[in-house]
């Protein structure tokens, strides 16, 4: 094999991934149940428990402490360690108090599109309006969309689907704040303190003498930080004047030693609003598919029924009324999808009969409790010959309408 | 390894103990390989889920002579067909265009890596189902060849075929990029 090829082999054994502390606890969770059933055992997880299998792992023990020492950094001045370093940790955090508009845009190599976020800020910092550009690289699943976050809506248009799509705002926005968060510099700059502390990493602090060159903070790996979750150095660009960071580059580290960037995020403050039509959906063509989950009543009301029971019965209903036709009503249990659309996408199915509906499998997200139903139904083909089709299909709470469940996918 | 053998047997005997450190072993190694077949966190995700939630209950049920960590592997890359053959089956799966399940997790909160991590995911995600699985299997699940030919029903020459071709491939849509 050709040295290339040995180094393409390296690479793909490099490459890893690792759960987060929610794919850890969903999984783990539903391990520890699975066997307790198993073993016929009735204990059920404690609270304490839970927290003592969470701790034991050292990623989410770093999570924790990173955030029980936001506050005491805060009034530390970390990197401040000679007289003639000027700048402190509070000195940028304190200057993005006053940002009213912002503009970012994040670019990942080997990709030609940026995502890119348009945010307007209150006095108070609240966000009062949001518009996120995301490619389609970033997300295979959704394709290319254009999100806008305002006047307690959200609307995303998804671009390679030909849907426009209007929730109520409250768990979007706190999605939408999430993606905005991991960008945040002053997110950086805490973890930068937190991984230092562990050994993780070092920190530089550049700072030139000429006010039109911006200082340099630079985070950079240890031997110990070898496969922690970040990138292998991370470098924060900040304005000598205004003390807010202007871009935020990520690099790999290279087989010669040195460092290739593989991200960069670009910052941009104005003084002056934005122009009003960055908020609207002026340009989205007539022939999308429009659904708006705030002005009809989707889903199957909750009722007595518990979690687990409302989730079979949404599937029971759905197929029952994909078996009468009821387009409407299976659109309606889908989220407010258009009859019109359920008829296109399934309508040349026979649904004849349900054949069975398992037990729901819980997974639980940072939204609530989400359930996989296990199914099996029978159809008919063209030829009019009967077969089973199996399906897991997911079942959540209606977006901001608890008490509402439908279905979200797997059909 | 003498390690996994003593976990087998604690496992069957019914340690919720062996369990947990089979999990914490090779959770993340099975969700860099079930990525690397799939380039999805959340399909990756559910697979990595039901395959050690399958072992879970198999309980004292479960025997096993052989490798442990290419019997997960094994169960992760059979699921993981399963995942893409329903995709295909279906043409293209109704919540494929459903724009209300949006895949809007943050990226670094439910499946963690580096971008380098991410790039080589595009990529292998880029190669034929055949190739891609071939060289997932043998260099992230640690199957050797052979172990590959039987689980994919083909000679031995066709899965070093589907690995030579494969890196060829990777190599050109890698180049410059790393």
């Amino acid at each position: 094999m050709r040295p290339a090829d040995k180094e393409i082999e390296r690479v793909i054994q490099d490459m890893a991934f690792q759960a987060g502390p929610e794919t850890n606890q969903r999984v783990w969770g539903d391990m520890r149940k699975a066997h307790e059933q198993t073993h016929a055992k009735t204990a059920t997880p404690t609270g304490s428990r839970l927290r003592r299998q969470i701790m034991r792992n050292p990623r989410i023990r770093w999570a924790a402490a990173a955030l029980i020492a936001v506050a005491a950094l805060l009034s530390i001045s970390l990197w401040d360690k000679s007289a003639s370093t000027a700048y402190a940790l509070e000195q940028t955090i304190e200057a993005s108090r006053s940002i009213r508009y912002l503009e970012m845009r994040d670019f990942q190599a080997g990709m030609d599109e940026p995502k890119k976020f348009w945010l307007e800020f209150d006095d108070a910092g609240q966000i009062l309006k949001m518009r996120v550009e995301m490619p389609a690289w970033d997300s295979p699943h959704d394709g290319p969309k254009v999100s806008i976050l305002q006047g307690g809506k959200a609307t995303v248009w998804f671009k390679a689907k030909k849907a426009l799509t209007t929730i109520k705002e409250e768990s979007f926005a706190n999605r939408m704040m999430e993606v905005v968060r991991m960008l945040d510099p002053q997110l950086f700059l805490r973890h930068f303190s937190e991984w230092e502390k562990a050994g993780l990493a070092q920190i530089q602090i550049d700072q030139p003498a000429d006010q039109a060159e911006p200082i340099t903070v630079t985070c950079t790996k240890t031997p110990q930080g070898r496969n922690a979750g970040f990138s292998d150095r991370i470098v924060l660009l900040v304005d000598q004047a205004t003390k807010l960071v202007a871009t935020i580059e990520k690099y790999q580290a290279t087989s010669g030693g040195g460092y290739e960037l593989s991200a960069r995020t670009e910052f941009y403050t104005y003084n002056e609003p934005f122009a009003p039509g960055l908020f609207t959906f002026d340009d989205v063509p007539a022939d999308v598919m429009r659904v708006d989950q705030t002005t009809q009543e989707v889903g199957l009301d909750q009722g007595d029924l518990s979690d687990q029971q409302v989730a079979v019965q949404v599937v029971r209903e759905f197929f029952e009324a994909m078996s009468a036709k009821d387009y409407a009503k299976a659109g309606r249990l889908m989220g407010g999808m258009p009859a019109t659309w359920i008829a296109e996408k399934l309508g040349q199915i026979e649904f004849v009969r349900i054949v069975s509906i398992g037990e729901p499998q819980s997974n639980p997200t940072p939204r609530g409790t989400d359930f996989t139903v296990p199914c099996e139904v029978e159809i008919q083909g063209n030829g009019g010959q009967s077969m089973h089709d199996s399906s897991r299909v997911r079942v959540r709470q209606v977006p901001n309408q608890p008490g509402r469940w439908m279905i979200s996918g797997g059909i | 390894m003498l390690e996994d053998e003593l976990l087998k047997l604690r496992f069957r005997a019914g340690s919720i103990e062996a369990l947990q450190r089979i999990y914490e072993k090779y959770r993340d190694s099975l969700l860099t390989l079930a990525m690397a077949l799939l380039n999805d966190a959340a399909t990756a995700e559910d697979v990595v889920h039901d395959v050690f939630v399958s072992f879970a209950q198999s309980g004292n049920k479960f025997s096993l002579h052989g490798n442990l960590r290419a019997f997960l592997a094994t169960c992760v890359a059979n699921r993981a067909r399963d995942q893409i053959r329903a995709r295909k089956r279906h043409g293209q799966a109704l919540d494929d265009q459903t724009p209300l399940e949006s895949d809007f997790d943050p990226p670094d909160e439910r499946v963690l890596s580096d971008e380098r991590s991410r790039l080589v995911a595009r990529a292998l995600a880029r190669l034929p189902e055949e190739q891609r699985e071939t060289i997932a299997l043998h260099l992230k699940g640690q199957l050797k060849l052979r172990e590959i030919a039987r689980l994919q029903k083909v000679p031995l020459t066709t899965i070093r075929g589907r690995y030579r071709h494969g890196i060829e491939r990777l190599r050109s849509l890698l180049n410059g990029k790393l």
